[in-house]
């Protein structure tokens, strides 16, 4: 079954496949936004949804590379985040920036956003992103009040998060831009998840 | 298929499957919200008995379209459709039906789907059976145990060969049939042209 089959000129099974991805996940936000009556509510249901993906991804993703070890600061955790995991998942590396003075907080900027390749947010629902300047990467109080506009890209926040939480990490991501071609995810860590045996289970 | 597995597309499956978590759930909403509104209308003595029986009627036909199995395969019809053309469109163009539907299995089964399909059966009057031994979404198990339970995972792969086949110029209905879990046939009905 290796063995590939003669593809006509400029057909490739491994770019189509990814493009099926892009696509049902373009086709499930249209849904969403079609569901759900505020772009906020679409964004919580992304989240909730790349959360769920995030924690069995995890599992996936140590599973298949064995050269992770664990990490002990978040420099490493970033590596991994943005050459290992968005590569072998997303097909893309991004760049780590923009870290904080207690290291404990960075940001992970994807050059191209496979998720959006075909898409156009229309300006109505993406107003705020355009409008925000960089800036607001400084100003991390995380009561942060910009969640009102769809974030198409919501989905990989929630994955980030999931992720993370299997490896007993608790961190808040957030989309801090996204244009049509990068996407910048913040990911602050905030504590260590302390295993915990459930009562009675010795 | 080992591409399919470490490549890039790989979170397509659970991608997929918090789709259907997702579609489950708002279904099991409405048919709350559905007996609420019955519960309701009970409750309301102005409502004439025989005018509330007709009007389940044509809610209960509404809520039937709204399923989440109808709604997966719409959206997987919206997906088809368009994947259709990026990989037909440096292919010469097709004129019969039976060239159409053998473009379905080799190109566009192996572009969308992992592999080529294993088998390809018409009776020569609109119909057609695709079998598929290995199906990579139903990779997950194999035998019968858990038959029952993975209709709902092929109502999206059905919606993509409906969208794709339409994009080609004809009309049909897929549905499709499992008996031993990862292989699938999938049929495919030709509508006539109104």
């Amino acid at each position: 079954m290796s063995k590939q089959t003669k593809f006509p000129m400029g057909i490739d099974s491994k770019k189509i496949s990814g493009e099926l991805f892009t696509l049902t996940y373009g086709a499930l936000v249209a849904e969403l936004l079609r569901d759900l009556e505020s772009p906020l509510a679409v964004n919580r249901q992304l989240d909730k949804m790349g959360y769920n993906i995030g924690l069995r991804l995890a599992d996936d993703l140590l599973a298949k590379n064995s050269q992770i070890h664990r990490c002990t600061d978040m420099h490493q955790v970033a590596d991994v985040l943005a050459k290992v995991a968005l590569r072998s998942y997303l097909g893309v590396t991004a760049q780590v920036s923009n870290w904080n003075a207690r290291n404990d907080e960075f940001s992970l900027i994807l050059e191209s956003n496979p998720l959006a390749e075909f898409v156009e947010v229309p300006p109505e629902l993406a107003q705020d992103l355009r409008q925000e300047p960089c800036a607001m990467i400084v100003n991390d109080s995380p009561g942060r009040d910009d969640s009102h506009y769809h974030k198409y890209s919501q989905i990989l926040c929630g994955a980030i998060r999931g992720a993370l939480e299997m490896m007993h990490m608790e961190v808040q991501t957030f989309i801090v831009q996204e244009h049509s071609q990068s996407v910048e995810i913040r990911v602050k860590f905030i504590r260590i998840l302390q295993e915990s045996v459930p009562p009675g289970d010795d | 298929m080992n591409s399919l597995v470490s490549g890039p597309c790989f979170p397509f499956e659970f991608l997929h499957a918090e789709i259907i978590q997702y579609e489950k759930q708002r279904e099991a909403e409405q048919i709350e919200k559905r007996k609420n509104w019955i519960e309701q209308m009970r409750d309301n003595p102005q409502v004439e008995v025989s005018l509330l029986d007709e009007q389940l009627k044509s809610v209960k036909q509404v809520f039937i379209q709204g399923n989440a199995e109808t709604r997966l395969e719409a959206l997987g019809y919206r997906v088809g459709f368009v994947l259709v053309e990026k990989i037909a469109k440096d292919l010469p163009r097709m004129i019969t039906e039976l060239e159409k539907m053998k473009f379905l299995c080799k190109e566009f089964w192996t572009a969308v789907f992992g592999r080529q399909v294993d088998n390809l059966r018409t009776n020569h009057q609109g119909v057609y059976v695709v079998q598929d031994n290995k199906f990579f979404i139903l990779n997950f198990a194999e035998g019968k145990q858990h038959v029952e339970k993975c209709a709902i995972y092929l109502a999206f792969p059905c919606g993509i060969v409906r969208g794709a086949l339409y994009n080609l110029g004809i009309t049909t209905l897929v549905t499709s049939s499992v008996e031993n879990m990862p292989a699938v046939k999938f049929h495919v009905h030709m509508q006539q042209k109104s």
